[in-house]
């Protein structure tokens, strides 16, 4: 099916004029360049206004404005003139041609209200002929107001336009907005999936009446019946609740994968960050223990700086002690109380041995000795212990200090290294949004966990679906026994049966389209996207998992859909789509508003074959602007361009022309 | 595709006769009610419609015998 003409009549800057689609090339490609602000977007408006009455793509400024042209109000002749909008669009396919024609109407008054009020919106009337062209002639039906309504709606429902009509500048955001579950609705319409879905509510609506009228004529089936509704419900609910979770999963899954694209390349910045807060907390905790150790070190050598200067008069002084003992002028060193409390008890204190007479002698010759040494002789007896003492100090300092020196070198080093590793890690996060990165850490940390949580749970509903369903085919056998007891019931339990034979079809019908389908469209995505894609190797594969989720794997292995070019983004999403009308065997145009905005001249010239590939098969509509449509895009697409438009907006008449260019 | 379109995706009426399992009776109501939904305005007096499919198609079928 494609677009042949679109009549525009008082809608917007488009006051009169007509764009016509003809097929003229062996391309159904039609290109319309125009600046910003000359109504390009409009055309997409009206479009949009007559099969969907709204228009997605007003700017703010265009909204404040009555849809009926301006110049048409201004113009007025006398109060409460009458005045239309009307958009007629041609549409034709091999077997039937259709016309669509919205109208609205609108009474003008000539007071001096803001524009915006003097058009009084008076209804809108939609209308569509359809003509079935076959070898007897034309037959014509037409379809009016809510029929027309409900006939576009079935035709191109409103829902899958995004897979028709592109904004271009919106392409960044297609797949994050394509969702699972917009994937999915999309090929349950276009694949006539959801007429499964009508079918299967309405037997079941039908299957409960008849159990209901069952009951009626043998109350004690309503026991089971109740357990049925029952167990029903409870499935719905948890299968309500799987889809439900599915959808978070899938949430998650992008969201995850949205980050590991943000940050891809980065540096962990909040790894690093806290690394580097741990360093901090730890230069302090050094810094603290060195200005300890510096401030031991310093008492050491204050203190024994004295003693190290005294340790000649000590040494010499313990050499005079000892030789003044061997010529006995002084006692060997042993307390009198000590040796008059041996001789007491008896035995040494010192060796545990009883004393004899021998030893009792000597002990007392001792004591006798100590009493007549002089006084002098007594003072370096009593000094002798301290300075032992301190020569012992002495000797263990320069270890000890060593030791604290030795501490204070490698706590130095260590400063050094945490100083070093702070400057490192400085210049990996300096020029970064360290925010902005840190927002994605934690958004994907936080996505992570709900994916774990949200799996589980998936498993857990997974077991209670199971479990349900026993319990429902339990009761619908015990219901099923019930019903053959009594003749009265047997016609209804032959329904019931029937009916629940025919939803047991239905359903396998339905699972087993979807998978097919589903499937299918990712085999042709993916065989689109090979086709076309200029830079062959760096993919590897396209698909579309159990979850409706696209898949793109790089030549490595690795999910890289939000890490591709723009321009390639374009032509997954071309792809996708195209696979979506195929395999759907539903075939529309493809309405494409700034295509290649922001993508380089590469490229756009890239772009420009990929475009020059699908209008050989399938009418495509590109709407330019003059900085997009650069020598790299022309030099492809004005050869084969079946034709060529420019949108010029007078400033003085305020009205949009299309120049066949 | 819609109820006024020229045809209807042919794979589903191919599923559903796969599913149908030679069941004649089943098959060709689901055909007939697909085709009428795929077609038809599908509003209004639905539930009769529907009640009268079942009770002429379940007329001839066999498979309540079934265990």
């Amino acid at each position: 099916m494609r677009i042949k003409k679109i009549k525009f009549q008082n809608y917007r800057q488009l006051r009169k004029t007509e764009l016509n689609l003809e097929k003229n090339t062996s391309n159904d490609l039609h290109l319309i360049i125009g600046k910003n602000g000359t109504g390009k977007t409009n055309i997409l408006n009206a479009v949009n206004w007559c099969f969907y009455n709204d228009e997605p793509n007003l700017t703010i400024k265009q909204q404040r404005l009555p849809i009926l042209n301006t110049n048409i109000i201004n113009d007025v002749k006398k109060e409460s003139e009458y005045k239309e909008v009307i958009i007629e669009i041609l549409m034709e396919s091999d077997a039937i041609d259709y016309i669509f024609k919205r109208t609205a109407g609108f009474r003008v008054f000539k007071n001096g209200k803001p524009i915006n009020e003097r058009a009084l919106h008076e209804g809108t009337r939609f209308e569509i002929e359809v003509i079935d062209k076959d070898e007897r002639g034309s037959n014509i039906r037409v379809y009016k107001n809510q029929d027309a309504e409900d006939f576009i709606e079935n035709l191109i429902p409103k829902s899958v336009r995004d897979f028709y009509y592109f904004d271009g500048e919106r392409l960044d955001n297609y797949f994050r907005e394509a969702t699972s579950e917009n994937i999915k609705h999309s090929i349950f319409i276009l694949s006539q999936i959801e007429l499964l879905e009508r079918l299967d509510n309405r037997l079941s609506s039908i299957l409960k009446d008849y159990t209901r009228e069952a009951v009626d004529c043998n109350p004690a089936i309503e026991k089971y019946q109740t357990e049925i509704i029952k167990f029903q419900k409870e499935l719905d609910d948890i299968e309500s609740e799987i889809s439900e979770c599915v959808s978070e999963i899938n949430k998650a899954k992008d969201e995850i994968e949205r980050c590991n694209n943000e940050l891809k390349g980065l540096p962990n910045t909040k790894d690093l960050e806290e690394r580097r807060k741990l360093l901090k907390e730890l230069k302090e905790h050094k810094t603290t223990r060195l200005k300890e150790k510096k401030e031991e070190k310093d008492s050491k050598i204050f203190e024994y700086g004295i003693k190290i200067m005294l340790l000649p008069a000590i040494r010499n002084t313990i050499n005079i002690i000892l030789e003044k003992r061997k010529k006995k002028e002084i006692p060997p060193n042993i307390k009198n109380d000590l040796l008059e409390e041996i001789l007491e008890i008896g035995f040494c204190k010192i060796c545990g041995r009883e004393l004899d007479k021998d030893s009792r002698v000597k002990i007392k010759k001792l004591i006798e000795e100590k009493k007549i040494v002089s006084v002098v002789g007594h003072k370096l007896e009593d000094i002798e212990d301290y300075l032992n003492i301190f020569l012992n100090n002495i000797v263990s300092y320069l270890p000890n200090l060593k030791k604290i020196t030795t501490d204070i070198k490698e706590i130095n080093i260590d400063l050094e290294n945490i100083d070093r590793e702070i400057i490192g890690i400085d210049k990996k996060l300096s020029g970064y949004k360290i925010d902005k990165i840190n927002n994605f850490i934690n958004t994907r940390m936080i996505n992570e966990k709900l994916l774990t949580g949200k799996t589980e749970s998936h498993g857990v509903l997974k077991n209670r679906k199971t479990k349900a369903l026993v319990d429902l085919t339990g009761s619908e056998k015990l219901l099923e026994k019930e019903l053959k007891k009594q003749d009265e019931t047997l016609e209804i339990r032959k329904k019931i049966l029937f009916c629940r034979k025919i939803l047991n079809v239905l359903k396998k019908s339905k699972l087993k389209m979807i998978n097919r389908t589903r499937k299918e469209i990712g085999e042709k995505t993916k065989q689109i996207f090979f086709d076309l894609i200029w830079k062959k190797g760096d993919f590897k594969d396209v698909f579309i998992d159990e979850d409706y989720m696209i898949n793109l794997i790089d030549r490595y292995g690795n999910p890289c859909l939000g890490a591709i070019s723009r321009a390639e983004k374009l032509l997954l999403s071309l792809s996708f789509t195209y696979a979506l009308h195929d395999v759907s065997g539903f075939s529309s145009a493809f309405v494409i508003d700034t295509p290649v905005s922001p993508t380089d001249d590469l490229n756009r010239e890239n772009l420009g074959n990929t475009f020059c590939q699908i209008s050989k098969e399938k009418q495509l509509v590109l709407l330019f602007i003059p900085t997009e449509y650069s020598n790299e895009i022309s030099k492809t697409l004005d050869p084969i361009a079946s034709n060529k438009f420019e949108t010029r907006f007078s400033t003085e008449t305020k009205e949009t022309t299309l120049e066949v260019l | 595709m819609s109820k006024y379109s020229s045809k209807i995706n042919i794979e589903i009426i191919k599923e559903l006769e796969s599913n149908s399992e030679g069941d004649k009776e089943v098959f060709e109501l689901i055909k007939e009610l697909l085709l009428q939904e795929a077609f038809s305005e599908g509003r209004g007096q639905w539930k009769k419609d529907y009640m009268d499919k079942v009770d002429k198609y379940s007329k001839d079928w066999g498979g309540h015998n079934e265990d």
